[in-house]
Order: structure tokens, then C-alpha cells, then sequence
């Protein structure tokens, strides 16, 4: 039986003076039965049409969005990950950009590119990582407060072509270089473990995603 | 077919990736969808933002949809309040929102005549939140309504956080002793 101030950290998250950042699969659902509790709330509230072309506006989002998770392999291969929250990949069209762009040492051009890995609801920033082809390095910056009820984060990387989430470590106190050689179609995600990272090696639970932006 | 269970076939047809079931689902939900987010973000362009962000988060997540858990039409609801919510905080309106009063219909329980229909569940929440202290009633439905935060509500009662954690927890644990009657 769920503790009873559990339960009520469940309501607040569903009302949101609590955040919904840091839930794990349980916890999610524990606020998910008060939402649906609550939405009785939302009964009366009366029905207003949507502008026309509204659902042409959606459908265009939808398209773009599904475009940009084909250039990266995200969604195949966030199925595979047992939808475990991913971070696009590298696109390839912007490092053949990168390679045509005239430079005048070509040796140290560069192009940076950058993942915000956000909440699965809410949008907000579990870590930044940071990718120069110049200098072949990716720099991890977390941007998220401890993981509730003495949790870690845990960072995944699956290498392009693979189906196999490999850690690459507890999630950083501070900004650091990562120890991971990055590639074309590389995912990356976070997910909440129990204290000293997952048992099983694999990951549990995942609220993050986000997607790789080229920046220069 | 009653239209709750057309929703709810709709929505388990868009899991599948059925283009034309979405379209549907759209038709049939979005004005009640729409009406939230206006209520809530009180902003028609929010409010439309809000719209084309419920439906991109439906197509992608109508799988998650569990009918053992609830009826569709609720969590396509859920998911419009929160994203309403969201919206509000991101455009950091809490700090305007919380002094201005003009939205009492916001944090009063709708008369049962208001439901448009007389679902036992629904009428069951109503009662059960008439049942709480009006305080607590009144933070629990400007959370839902308006996305207060804890601080914002200690603002609008003028009382320090933990007081509202407290009242807000009692009032939500009278509300779940209600239910479970």
C-alpha cells in the first residue's frame, strides 16, 4: 500500500505545486491516477470552436517534427530503448554543411552542435551536451537539482547502429568532457536509479528528451 | 456508439498511426480542448499555441492511453490543463496573475447544473470538494484552475509557504477520504 505522503506528493504534482521533474515510471503513474481523479474539474468548462486551419497548423508541426526524428533514427531507436528519453542524433546534413563551408584552416573548422535534454512534460533542462567536430569533444553540462528521494541520474549513450544503451556515468556535479566517442546518429538519455546508478545495467526509468540543434 | 467510446476508439486508432482516425479525434474534441485552454491561459493566441502542443503530444502519446485507467476524454483533458499550465509559467504570468481578482469563476466549485451531464463521478468530486474547508477548497481549485504555485498561493492567502503545504495536504487528504467513501 502507497505510503499516505507519497500519495499526497502525488497530488501536488497532478494539481503542480509540486514539479513533475524527477518522477519515475511508479511515481508517474501515482500522479497520473490523481490527474484523472481531478479532471472531473475540467467537465464543465464549456467548448470553444479552434480557429480554421488549425489542424493544418498541426499537421505541419507533426510533419516537421517527424522529419527531424527520421534524419536522427530517434524514434527507431528510442523503441528499441524501451522508451528510454533520447537525445537526437547528429545530423548528417549539417556535417556535410560543415565540410563545404569554405574555411581558411580547414584542420580546426569546426562545426558545434548542442542536445537540450528536457522533461518528458514540462520542458525543463536535465543537461546540456555540447559537440565540437573541431576538437572531437563533448562537454556534459547539468542543469538539474538532486534527483528526488535520494536517487541518482544515470547518462546513456547508445552508439549509432546499436540497440544497446551503454552508460557513460552518474550524472556530473559540475560541467565536464564526456568519455564517450561521439558519431552520426549517437542518441543520448537520462534516467532516475537507485543509489550507485541502475542494477540491472540497463536503464529503468527515463523522463528526458530533447533534440541535437546545429549552433555555428 | 456513445461519444465517449468514439473517443475512446479514436484515440486507440490514432495509436496505431491512423491518420484519418486523428483527424477525427480533432473534430470531436478540439472545441472542449480549446475551451480549456482559453479558460485557463485566458489569451486566445496561448490558447492556440496550446492547442497545436495538445494535439502534437497526442499523436505521440495515444499509446500510453490505458482505458482500464480512465476515460479518454479525461486524459485528453489532463493533457490540455497541463499544457495550459505550462504555458502560464513559461510566460512567467504568475507574479501578474496571482494579485488580480477578476477570475472568481476560476476558484469556485461549478454548480452541479453546470455538468453537462450527471456522471456519478463527477458529481462525486463536486460534493466531496464542497464537503473540504473553504480555504482548502479554494487553494486546491486555484492550483487545478490557474497553476498557483505553492508561492504564489502563499502571496494570494498572505501566509507563509508551509502553512499552505499544510492546508493544502490536509485539504487533499480530506478529498481522497471522500472519494475512496
Amino acid at each position: 500500500m502507497m505510503g499516505k505522503e507519497r500519495d499526497l506528493d502525488a497530488a501536488e504534482r497532478a494539481l503542480g505545486t509540486l514539479p513533475r521533474k524527477g518522477e519515475n515510471a511508479r511515481t508517474r503513474r501515482e500522479r497520473e491516477a490523481w490527474e484523472l481523479r481531478l479532471a472531473a474539474l475540467l467537465r464543465p468548462i464549456e467548448s470553444v470552436a479552434p480557429p480554421p486551419g488549425m489542424f493544418a497548423r498541426i499537421s505541419e508541426r507533426l510533419a516537421h517534427t517527424e522529419t527531424c526524428q527520421t534524419l536522427g533514427k530517434t524514434r527507431r531507436s528510442a523503441r528499441r530503448w524501451k522508451g528510454i528519453a533520447v537525445v537526437a542524433s547528429l545530423a548528417m546534413v549539417g556535417l556535410s554543411l560543415a565540410l563545404l563551408a569554405p574555411r581558411s584552416a580547414p584542420e580546426h573548422e569546426a562545426t558545434r552542435y548542442v542536445a537540450i535534454v528536457t522533461a518528458d512534460e514540462g520542458g525543463a533542462p536535465g543537461m546540456i551536451v555540447q559537440f565540437d567536430t573541431g576538437t572531437g569533444i563533448a562537454t556534459i553540462v547539468p542543469v538539474i537539482p538532486d534527483a528526488p528521494n535520494g536517487n541518482v541520474y544515470q547518462m546513456w549513450h547508445v552508439p549509432a547502429g546499436s540497440s544497446k544503451p551503454v552508460s557513460i556515468g552518474l550524472m556530473p556535479d559540475k560541467p565536464g568532457h564526456m568519455d564517450v566517442k561521439i558519431g552520426l546518429g549517437d542518441l543520448f538519455g537520462i534516467s532516475i536509479e537507485p543509489p550507485g546508478g541502475s542494477p540491472t545495467g540497463q536503464p529503468t526509468d527515463a523522463g528526458w528528451h530533447g533534440e541535437m540543434m546545429r549552433i555555428e | 456508439m456513445n461519444a465517449e467510446a468514439e473517443i475512446d476508439d479514436l484515440l486507440r486508432a490514432t495509436a496505431t498511426g491512423d491518420r484519418a482516425a486523428f483527424r477525427l479525434l480533432y473534430d470531436r474534441t478540439s472545441p472542449k480542448l480549446f475551451g480549456i485552454a482559453l479558460k485557463i491561459c485566458r489569451d486566445r493566441p496561448t490558447a492556440e499555441d496550446v492547442l497545436q502542443e495538445v494535439f502534437t503530444d497526442v499523436w505521440r502519446k495515444a499509446r500510453n492511453f490505458d482505458p482500464r485507467r480512465g476515460e479518454a476524454g479525461a486524459w485528453l483533458a489532463v493533457i490540455a490543463r497541463n499544457r495550459s499550465v505550462d504555458a502560464l509559467r513559461r510566460q512567467g504570468r504568475g507574479i501578474i496573475g496571482a494579485t488580480t481578482g477578476s477570475d472568481a469563476d476560476l476558484t469556485t466549485v461549478p454548480a452541479p447544473s453546470l455538468l453537462g451531464d450527471g456522471r456519478v463521478d463527477y458529481l462525486t468530486l463536486i460534493d466531496c470538494l464542497n464537503r473540504l474547508d473553504e480555504r482548502q477548497r479554494s487553494l486546491i481549485l486555484r492550483a487545478y484552475y490557474r497553476g498557483d504555485t505553492r508561492e504564489e498561493l502563499a502571496g494570494a492567502f498572505d501566509t507563509p509557504v508551509n502553512t499552505i503545504k499544510t492546508w493544502l495536504r490536509r485539504g487533499l487528504t480530506a478529498l481522497k477520504t471522500c472519494l475512496d467513501e
